[in-house]
């Protein structure tokens, strides 16, 4: 028997961009439910049992925002959010909302499928599933539970905040994480709005694990909002 | 675009004004009303001091005082409130000021002469300076609609490039069945390609509404330069595969106070202007450095170079300089100028001895960067 579909809800109303949600989602073996708005989205949410939502937060009846923070009540079913560019605070909003990730308009495909296999992926971990023991990406393994980090092979040494830092980014790798999450759970609620520190110890980290720090594999930066580590 | 009529450019301000003396009512009441309390304000309060000099003073004097209030008012609240003032110094004058006091009778007729003259002179006074600052508005208004239509012709021909190519493209797509699957491929990647250009211009656009404003609105932080360049590369990393590409960052950059989102834009902009108007294959370099307390960019390219004389053209708006235009929007560097120049920094553009074109940005550090510990 051919093992049930992975569905995701898509709340959007621009029917174009429906159109190459739907024809893209199909192509890749998901099952595509659609809303046209925010009302419809919360009731398709809660009848239907998608496994994932991708929400517009432009949307024509309810800030989109609006949207996220109710489906959190009752739902852990990962969220990504689709806004402009520009709109980082919102985008922010939303992550510290509970929304998984997110995608910036206009976006290609192999980005959608990128974030939707990354979320999926970090959801069925913490649903019960053991994460894998060492992350691998390129020249890069960490094995979280030997506290090792190897670079081409060759064991590097990282102070405890870079660490740290390392560690959250590998729990959540391929999603975003907040730079307001990175700097409370490294630093504490004190720094929550002190970004340089990031800036600082997220240099020293690619100083240490990228072969071109100016130009980063695996430690990448997202405009106001914060990091994400790479995966294939 | 920027769309705040500049006719409010003044109520703001005036509007800004009142805020620490009236917070309570300033939500509640329309502006138009606010600008009437205000001048009524202003008089009211210039009579404390005349009343109490009212012996020491001549009336003309203290009339003059008045005179100066009416002034104000009109630069800053317009005609009506003006006008309004002008009566009701004189008011004021006749009731506090002059013999006999607390009442509207005047006993030295010279007195009723400082009255009446005043009255006229802040008549005249209010019309004309209302009149001036009409006119300013009319010429800031005029100005700023030129500016929108040369810079929506510029846009809509901007586009419409992409767009042919993405309409042509998709239409024989859709109708031409004999297309190979290697012409089909190359078509598609095509409205792929054009489709991205048509968003970097909306994105440059969009900074430029940002800087045009009266007052830019940055959202400066300290951010790193290494991450900001890492970002820019990290977007055009399809384009600059072809290409030798090398990249000089001085170890030990200072964090640097500025726009993270605008800062990037520019090093997209200056990269993808030394794509567009190169050869493939030609190398492109980019290297940062600290000067004094500047930190210097410099993207340098080995393409054909700036036509000689053009140095500084090139950085208005919709000027394609540069030899040979290849997809250039005319907007990409008179945005990399205005980022610059929101920041105090300068940009500049100059033909290499060894050959190409050097674009070279500097950015004030903005402070004393805040220090992080290691641990």
């Amino acid at each position: 028997m051919e093992p049930e579909k992975l569905s995701v809800l898509c709340i959007e109303d621009e029917a174009p961009i429906c159109l190459f949600l739907k024809t893209s989602l199909s192509a890749s073996g998901y099952a595509y439910l659609q809303a046209s708005n925010g009302e419809e989205g919360l009731v398709q949410a809660a009848t239907r049992n998608p496994d994932l939502i991708l929400l517009d937060l432009g949307l024509p009846d309810m800030d989109g925002l609006e949207v996220a923070r109710r489906l959190r009540e009752w739902s852990k079913k990962p969220i990504i959010v689709v806004s402009a560019r520009g709109r980082e605070a919102d985008k922010v909003a939303a992550l510290d909302m509970g929304a998984d990730d997110y995608l910036t308009k206009p976006f290609g495909v192999q980005e959608l499928l990128a974030r939707i296999r990354a979320v999926l992926r970090r959801h069925q971990e913490t649903a019960g599933k053991t994460e894998e023991p060492v992350f691998r990406h390129g020249d890069l393994e960490v094995d979280l539970a030997d506290r090792k980090v190897l670079k081409a092979g060759k064991e590097v040494h990282l102070t405890k905040r870079e660490f740290g830092l390392l560690t959250i980014l590998v729990r959540h790798a391929g999603k975003v994480v907040t730079q307001r999450q990175l700097l409370t759970e490294i630093w504490g609620e004190a720094y929550a709005n002190q970004a340089h520190y990031l800036r600082v110890h997220m240099n020293n980290l690619r100083n240490k694990l990228e072969s071109l720090p100016g130009r980063p594999e695996h430690f990448l930066t997202e405009s106001g909002v914060g990091y994400r580590l790479a995966v294939d | 675009m920027n769309t705040r009529p500049p006719q409010n450019n003044h109520s703001d301000k005036a509007g800004n004004l009142l805020k620490p003396f009236l917070p309570a009512i300033t939500g509640r009441i329309p502006e138009k009303l606010k600008k009437y309390i205000c001048a009524f304000g202003v008089i009211s309060i210039l009579t404390v001091p005349g009343f109490f000099l009212r012996q020491v003073l001549d009336t003309s004097t203290i009339a003059m005082f008045y005179l100066l209030g009416v002034v104000g008012i009109a630069f800053w609240w317009g005609r009506g409130p003006a006008l309004s003032a002008s009566f009701l110094s004189a008011l004021m004058l006749d009731y506090f000021i002059t013999v006999p006091y607390f009442s509207f009778a005047i006993s030295n007729p010279q007195s009723w002469i400082s009255l009446f003259v005043m009255l006229v002179e802040s008549l005249v006074i209010s019309a004309l300076a209302a009149k001036s600052r009409e006119g300013e508005t009319h010429r800031i208004a005029a100005e700023t609609e030129k500016n929108r239509s040369a810079l929506l012709s510029a846009v809509s021909h901007d586009l419409r490039t992409p767009l042919t190519a993405i309409e042509g493209a998709a239409s024989s797509l859709v109708a031409d069945q004999n297309l190979g699957p290697e012409e089909r491929s190359k078509l598609c990647q095509m409205i792929f390609d054009e489709s991205e250009r048509m968003n970097r211009l909306v994105q440059n656009l969009l900074d430029m509404t940002r800087l045009q404003t009266e007052v830019p609105q940055l959202r400066k932080e300290w951010q790193s330069m290494e991450e900001l360049v890492g970002m820019a590369l990290g977007r055009l990393k399809n384009r600059l595969a072809s290409r030798p590409f090398t990249l000089d960052l001085q170890p030990g950059l200072p964090l640097i106070r500025v726009d993270g989102l605008l800062v990037e834009q520019l090093l997209l902009n200056l990269l993808e202007n030394a794509l567009n108007h190169t050869s493939a294959g030609t190398p492109i370099q980019l290297s940062v450095k600290s000067v004094g307390d500047m930190v210097e960019l410099e993207i340098a390219d080995r393409g054909h170079g700036i036509k000689s004389g053009e140095e500084k053209i090139i950085f208005e708006k919709f000027t394609r300089g540069y030899h040979g235009d290849k997809g250039g929007s005319g907007l990409g560097l008179s945005i990399c100028r205005a980022i610059a120049q929101a920041h105090g920094g300068t940009i500049g553009a100059r033909n290499r001895p060894e050959g190409g074109a050097s674009f070279v940005v500097r950015l004030p550090i903005g402070g004393l960067p805040p220090a992080v510990s290691e641990e």
